[in-house]
């Protein structure tokens, strides 16, 4: 595969992420661990942590996500992520793209198959 | 490309954003001369297929965002290049200019689970401390933020800068004690054994090993620790001081011991190694006197 494509398929990959952490940061907070155990969960999206941090940390410095530091009953405190309010209109932009583009995809992929 | 003519209102409002924005990249690494003219050229196509009004434009300037959000943006994309990487005979090589993006990306990025990254400056490889933090349980990998070392306490960094301050005088104070002493020639070179396979005039061989590591320390405290340098740059000119102070001195000192034909094996392996490890709990100690001081002063640290 050309470094091209490589990179091409990355970004795809990067942007489903992310739009999967906003999503699933939509119904209440949560730490690191939880997110990348959920994401990690499902073998489609077969998620890891070494892409669930760095995507964490673009997207607070981006500021589409916050995080707070909060007691843990066990060991040190805990960084707890966020939406923010850009967060929460990237991510009702994003669903709409999305659901968009799905839409096509699986149009395509039934015209295909009949 | 066809010309609409702007009105000079509007051309005023496009040279006041692209100040803005030349300013906001100041300081920066950023090739700012072509960042400049392409953001030129975005605007002056786009204004092309409006009436070159001042509200035409407006709506394009303010679709870029404000100068200070450009510069992230750009900053990110130029921190997504370095994970990429150009590769010369396998090796990955980098030759844009040093920033601090790209030290926290490559020495110090524990959100990153690989712990060889392209060096920051030239061919090969460079250690990810913080891939090994993580890895040991030391750190989380979300310990940190995108910019490390933010809540470092001032002091804390001049005492870490102190820490290759006093390695590296350690080098010379010994020079000086045993000057005397030195012969004429002393080693300047060890095999894979440690045996002394090449000699030097002994001026030029201290005055070598000295320069190495004095000179990144005066150097940090020069350039890095000026006034209103940040505290990750701070922080990187202190952990990477370390590493040349150290080697420098602890080479004076196996020069020192194997002048008299001694031999010195496994000191040279020592000394880097050692080398390696010091900088390692230097970065690993800030980063954790940093998390203590932003635990303290976090208003929401509840349970």
């Amino acid at each position: 595969m050309s470094p091209v494509s490589e990179t091409r398929i990355s970004q795809f990959r990067k942007g489903v992420v992310e739009l999967a952490i906003l999503a699933l940061l939509d119904s209440g907070e949560l730490y690191g661990v939880e997110i990348v155990d959920t994401l990690g969960k499902d073998p489609a999206l077969a998620i890891s942590a070494g892409t669930v941090y760095p995507l964490l940390s673009r997207l607070k410095k981006g500021g589409l996500i916050d995080s707070v530091w909060r007691e843990s009953p066990v060991g040190p405190p805990r960084k707890y992520y966020q939406l923010t309010k850009r967060g929460e209109t990237e991510l009702e932009m994003m669903a709409v793209e999305w659901t968009g583009v799905s839409e096509s995809i699986h149009r395509l992929l039934e015209a295909h198959r009949s | 490309m066809s010309e609409t003519e702007l009105s000079p209102q509007a051309r005023a409002l496009v040279e006041e954003y692209l100040t803005s924005v030349r300013d906001a990249l100041r300081g920066t690494d950023l090739p700012r001369s072509e960042i400049l003219v392409d953001l030129r050229t975005h605007i002056e196509e786009a204004a092309a297929h409006t009436d070159g009004s001042v509200d035409a434009v407006r709506s394009i300037i303010d679709e870029l965002g404000p100068a200070e959000q450009y510069r992230e943006t750009a900053e990110d994309t130029a921190e997504g290049a370095t994970h990429t990487g150009r590769r010369v005979l396998g090796m990955p090589y980098d030759f844009t200019p040093p920033s601090t993006a790209k030290f926290a990306a490559r020495w110090w990025n524990p959100a990153d689970p690989r712990i060889l990254m392209p060096k920051v400056w030239g061919v090969g490889w460079t250690i990810n401390f913080g891939a090994i933090a993580v890895k040991l349980g030391i750190m989380r990998p979300d310990d940190e933020d995108a910019m490390p070392f933010g809540n470092v306490p001032d002091r804390v960094l001049v005492l870490a800068m102190l820490v290759p301050t006093v390695i590296a005088a350690a080098g010379v104070i010994a020079v000086a004690l045993a000057w005397r002493t030195l012969p004429a020639e002393v080693p300047t070179h060890w095999g894979i054994g440690g045996q002394p396979d090449q000699w030097g005039d002994k001026l030029s061989a201290f005055g070598f090993l000295l320069l190495m590591g004095a000179g990144p320390v005066l150097l940090g405290w020069l350039r890095g620790f000026r006034r209103g340098t940040s505290r990750a740059v701070r922080a990187f000119w202190a952990a990477g001081t370390v590493m040349f102070s150290t080697l420098g001195s602890g080479l004076v000192g196996v020069t020192i011991h194997s002048a008299n034909d001694a031999s010195s094996e496994w000191l040279i392996w020592m000394i880097i190694i050692g080398a390696l490890v010091l900088m390692f709990a230097m970065l690993v100690g800030m980063s954790r006197l940093g998390l203590a001081a932003e635990w303290r002063d976090a208003p929401k640290l509840r349970k």
